[in-house]
């Protein structure tokens, strides 16, 4: 567990160094919330019909991905494994006594927990000091706001699983670069990154709430806004525990399958 | 029981082929050509401990295949092979806790961090205790002359430095065997023969087994008592430095400057004789004729004003064998 801490801490320390990077993230990060909320805002105002959200429901929601969008799979993607991957590289990784799943594993948690960590706290400043309908004004009970927080944590290990998922696309030459790619994107978009699922049409709602990827951040951040009870916890923590575990099954089959047959061209 | 062992291996790997251009690459979507390249053909060796072996052959011969393969990176296709005992690929995760691995065109180091964070992460991962890790960093960054470079990030190293701290990390768990692929690639003289007198010298303290692929004939000739040679995925030749030139190089070469000018010139035993101007380039079998009646020769023949007798330069000798046995690439 020591060496898997080890690679955990040194991944942390790597993406500490660039300064550039973190306020680009930030920056970024500030930019699409606002042009989300005004979008959101318009809709509400000037749009027909019900949501399942309230505007200040949709808002929060937007603020609060922005600040978890990087426990996404796939987001500031941990270009290392997949350079490593296509480059070779992934030899040294093999010359470890480390299993191969739970080193890529472990680099990729730090990967998504490292930059959430340290933008937290100027985006959630962003968020309070936006005056006005666009800011994040939150009414929700405190023990939603908990269970939203314990689902976002048990949801990254799952986004893990997902990434790990997409090494072994990688690996395999008949998948390859551009499928994983797609994969992580409809992913995202499944996770409520576009558009909160809630405001999807009714008709998509069953399917939208039993697929895996609504258990990354749609479902975790659906208690922190308020729009889910509290009773649906074990629900969604059942839904991210099995699609969690297939998908760790899947990803190790695939990559152990991918060793057997690895080539390393070109020295 | 030798310690490396392998028997009759084989891998191969499908090429795909595409035809060039847009219409190439439409067509390549549906349609496509696959080859078969066997990278390793029925190869079989072993190693003793302690040997140094060198593992030589042209671009593309299967040397680095084969390596990987031993330290249980690639799975063969076909055939046996044994590492301490351990069949490599099966036992992965307890065979490379004993080797060392380092491949001259890739780097383990972490690109963005200090060298030394780099280090306390593969102690870390080769539950390494402590004590020996600090012995072995001292020693080997003494051995090295690379205690400077532990606070500099990765990225700001010299190819030679890196190369440095890539020794270092590669050896910081006491690996009994070392696999070196092209380690000295791109490196600058003094930092080769630094590197050179480092493995030689590790080879007789700790008596680390060494496999060495190159392409630079002076490290093998400065390192091994062996050498192998692989061409097109085939064990060509396996045995000492003399037994290879015996057998690819056998003659010797006088360069010698004549004392008047000479149109043409006849010896006796010769096998070539090249003039140009006054200099003159003569090779001869000196188990046929001993260079002392070569020269005798030849002084007798005209008169010198200087002379030297020379063995083949190596990398002549790898060009002759690969071009003898049909291995340009």
């Amino acid at each position: 567990m020591k060496a898997y801490i080890a690679l955990f801490r040194q991944q942390f320390l790597s993406r500490l160094q660039y300064r550039a990077a973190f306020w680009s993230q930030v920056v970024t990060s500030i930019f699409w919330a606002y042009v989300h909320t005004a979008i959101i805002a318009m809709f509400y105002r000037f749009g027909s019909g019900t949501a399942s959200l309230t505007l200040r429901q949709a808002i929060a929601f937007i603020w609060l991905k922005e600040i978890a969008f990087t426990l996404l799979p796939g987001i500031g993607m941990n270009m290392d494994v997949w350079s490593r991957i296509c480059k070779g590289e992934v030899a040294y990784d093999l010359v470890r006594p480390l299993d191969l799943y739970g080193h890529w594993y472990f680099s990729e948690l730090s990967a998504r927990i490292a930059p959430f960590i340290t933008a937290f706290a100027p985006l959630l400043l962003a968020a309070l000091i936006t005056p006005g309908e666009l800011g994040l004004r939150l009414t929700t009970a405190p023990l939603s706001f908990l269970a939203g927080l314990f689902t976002l944590t048990t949801g990254v290990l799952f986004s893990c699983a997902v990434t790990c998922l997409s090494y072994a696309m990688c690996m395999d030459v008949r998948v390859g670069h551009a499928p994983a790619n797609m994969f992580l994107l409809v992913v995202q978009v499944l996770a409520g990154s576009i558009l909160p699922l809630q405001l999807w049409p009714d008709s998509m709602q069953r399917f939208l709430a039993m697929q895996p990827f609504a258990g990354l951040m749609d479902l975790p951040l659906r208690f922190m806004v308020g729009s889910a009870a509290l009773s649906e916890l074990p629900r969604v923590l059942m839904t991210q525990a099995v699609w969690g575990a297939l998908i760790v099954l899947l990803g190790r089959f695939w990559i152990g399958r991918n060793l057997k047959r690895l080539i390393v061209q070109g020295g | 029981m030798s310690q490396i062992e392998l028997e009759q291996v084989c891998k191969s790997f499908t090429l795909r082929k595409r035809q060039k251009g847009w219409l190439g690459a439409v067509r390549g979507a549906f349609t496509r050509d696959t080859q078969t390249i066997r990278a390793v053909d029925n190869v079989s060796f072993t190693v003793d401990e302690g040997e140094l072996v060198g593992y030589i052959g042209p671009n593309g011969a299967g040397k680095s295949t084969t390596i990987k393969m031993m330290s249980g990176i690639l799975t063969p296709d076909s055939g046996r092979v044994s590492v301490m005992g351990r069949v490599p690929w099966r036992e992965r995760v307890r065979h490379v806790a004993s080797i060392g691995v380092v491949f001259g065109q890739r780097s383990q180091l972490w690109w963005d961090t200090p060298v030394i964070d780099s280090f306390e992460l593969l102690r870390d991962i080769y539950r390494v205790s402590p004590t020996d890790y600090r012995r072995r960093l001292d020693d080997l960054t003494a051995l090295l002359d690379a205690t400077s470079l532990l606070n500099t990030p990765v990225r700001q190293l010299s190819l030679g430095q890196r190369m440095k701290c890539e020794f270092i990390g590669a050896l910081l768990h006491g690996p009994r065997i070392l696999f070196l692929d092209e380690p000295t690639i791109g490196l600058d003289a003094v930092t080769k023969l630094a590197l050179r007198d480092f493995l030689i010298d590790l080879n007789r303290r700790e008596d680390v087994t060494m496999l060495l692929t190159t392409h630079d004939m002076d490290d093998v000739e400065a390192l091994c008592r062996r050498v192998m040679v692989i061409g097109k995925g085939r064990l060509l030749f396996s045995g000492g430095m003399d037994a290879l030139r015996a057998r690819y190089a056998p003659h010797r070469i006088i360069r010698a400057r004549l004392a008047e000018d000479r149109a043409q010139l006849d010896l006796i035993g010769a096998q070539s004789v090249t003039l140009n101007g006054r200099d003159a380039l003569i090779t001869f079998l000196p188990e046929k004729t001993p260079a002392e009646q070569m020269i005798a020769r030849l002084a007798a023949a005209c008169p010198l004003a200087d002379l030297t007798v020379e063995a083949p330069d190596i990398d002549h000798l790898v060009a002759e064998m690969y071009a003898r046995m049909g291995m340009t690439t």
